[in-house]
């Protein structure tokens, strides 16, 4: 991280929006939510987080962690053409991300002698997520 | 009375053993449970962060079929989707002017009799834990195992159990008749966000819990969610080459435990999914399955 989670926020507060959107932090919170448990505040980081790292990428910043963003936006279009996720589908559209073809071979490989791996996504939540398009729910932010 | 069952991706596909186990526990208990039909992804992981909108519309999306199946009370086992569940609900709750918006878009209002149930919000209750005391098929105190709870079952800190010193899976692994031992790390965070993309974090954090369960002499880690089960038993070798130690701790879904300690038939348990010593806990019941 190259500043830490008060930075960030202080930093927001102050209106620094270049400084924050091009931050690593934005990209390596885990959304583990300690900080929203303990903060004596009550300030909601994630919920803060969640929205500096959505405005990053429609304000057409480039993400300091490319690879986080990618796997969020990737796992976002899978969700939205299956409705169901397609985990198969979603590594492979990572691996073309990334270009690192050879990472997590093994794992993949284990996963899929295991039967964890589903080869063909599951079609269950493709019409639900049209009916929705149709409502014009999908489209909005 | 029937409960509505929210199975998600992860138990739909990676996790199948996690699903197959949880029906046996249920059927064991004599719980009906019914599926919802036709449900979606509630964009655990990835939609909260593209639209605020769409992470509070893809769950409710699922509670108003529950509702119009007349389910009122619905099981969500995986702790993320749980927690997705009760962000969405707790944000209309907060927002009417997001709820009008959302019953409009899905044509459906949601009726106050509506809750979202964690299986072992369910089953930590004295009274079920009497039950599940009562109904166990196989003695499993020989298994010394540490309950992790991750980061989405307890927190925030308005769930059914304590945000930081959480005991909802103690309580029901030690019902289950498991030796159930303390340990520090359990609302540590696995970077389960991590794994596909920045693993040398989802490494490091999970080494950190691996570690403390060894600490303690644990046998075996009992989870709720399916990316710390994958981080730590699909990842656990990779762990152990990368930082030169070794850990051959099995992980359980809380499901499992259950399902064997009620005499659920092994191939319910699908332990042949699991990476890291899968027959510890049949194992240990002495006895050679069915």
């Amino acid at each position: 991280m190259d500043y830490t989670p008060a930075q960030i926020l202080h930093a927001a507060r102050l209106g620094l929006k270049d400084l924050v959107l091009n931050s690593a932090t934005i990209w390596l919170c885990a959304t583990c939510e300690t900080c929203v448990t303990r903060c004596p505040q009550g300030v909601d980081l994630v919920k803060a987080m969640d929205a500096m790292r959505a405005m990053c990428l429609s304000d057409g910043y480039k993400p300091k962690v490319p690879e986080v963003a990618s796997f969020y936006k990737y796992a976002l279009g899978n969700i939205q053409v299956f409705g169901r996720l397609y985990e198969l589908g979603l590594m492979g559209r990572l691996k073309l991300a990334t270009r690192e073809f050879r990472k997590d071979l093994s794992l993949g490989l284990g996963l899929f002698k295991r039967g964890k791996l589903r080869i063909l996504p599951d079609f269950g939540g493709v019409g639900e997520m049209r009916r929705m398009e149709f409502r014009g729910v999908r489209r909005k932010v | 009375m029937k409960y509505g069952y929210y199975p998600g991706c992860c138990l739909n596909s990676t996790c199948k053993d996690f699903d197959t186990s949880i029906r046996a526990v249920f059927r064991a208990l004599d719980i009906q449970i019914e599926e919802i039909k036709r449900w979606v992804c509630c964009g655990s992981s990835a939609v909260h962060i593209a639209s605020r909108y769409l992470a509070v519309v893809l769950p409710l999306d699922n509670l108003a079929k529950a509702q119009k199946q007349g389910l009122d009370e619905v099981f969500v086992p995986c702790a993320m989707c749980y927690a997705r569940f009760k962000f969405a609900l707790h944000d209309i709750q907060k927002d009417r002017g997001l709820r009008r918006e959302v019953e409009e878009a899905l044509k459906h209002s949601f009726t106050e009799k509506l809750r979202i149930v964690h299986p072992l919000e369910f089953f930590s209750t004295d009274e079920m834990m009497r039950r599940i005391a009562a109904a166990r098929k196989r003695d499993l105190s020989k298994l010394k195992v540490v309950c992790y709870y991750g980061c989405f079952l307890s927190r925030p800190p308005d769930h059914f159990d304590d945000a930081e010193y959480p005991q909802s899976m103690d309580k029901v692994i030690r019902a289950a008749g498991a030796t159930v031992l303390d340990w520090g790390c359990r609302t540590d965070c696995c970077g389960g966000n991590f794994s596909l993309t920045r693993t040398d974090i989802a490494l490091k954090l999970t080494r950190d819990i691996l570690e403390g369960a060894k600490e303690v002499g644990a046998e075996a880690i009992v989870v709720t969610c399916p990316f710390c089960h994958m981080n730590m038993d699909a990842r656990q070798g990779e762990i152990e080459a990368k930082y030169d130690t070794s850990y051959g701790l099995p992980v359980y879904y809380y499901s499992q435990i259950m399902a064997a300690a009620l005499g659920a038939p092994e191939k319910e348990l699908m332990l042949q999914l699991h990476f890291v010593h899968p027959q510890r806990v049949m194992e240990k019941t002495g006895s050679n399955g069915d």
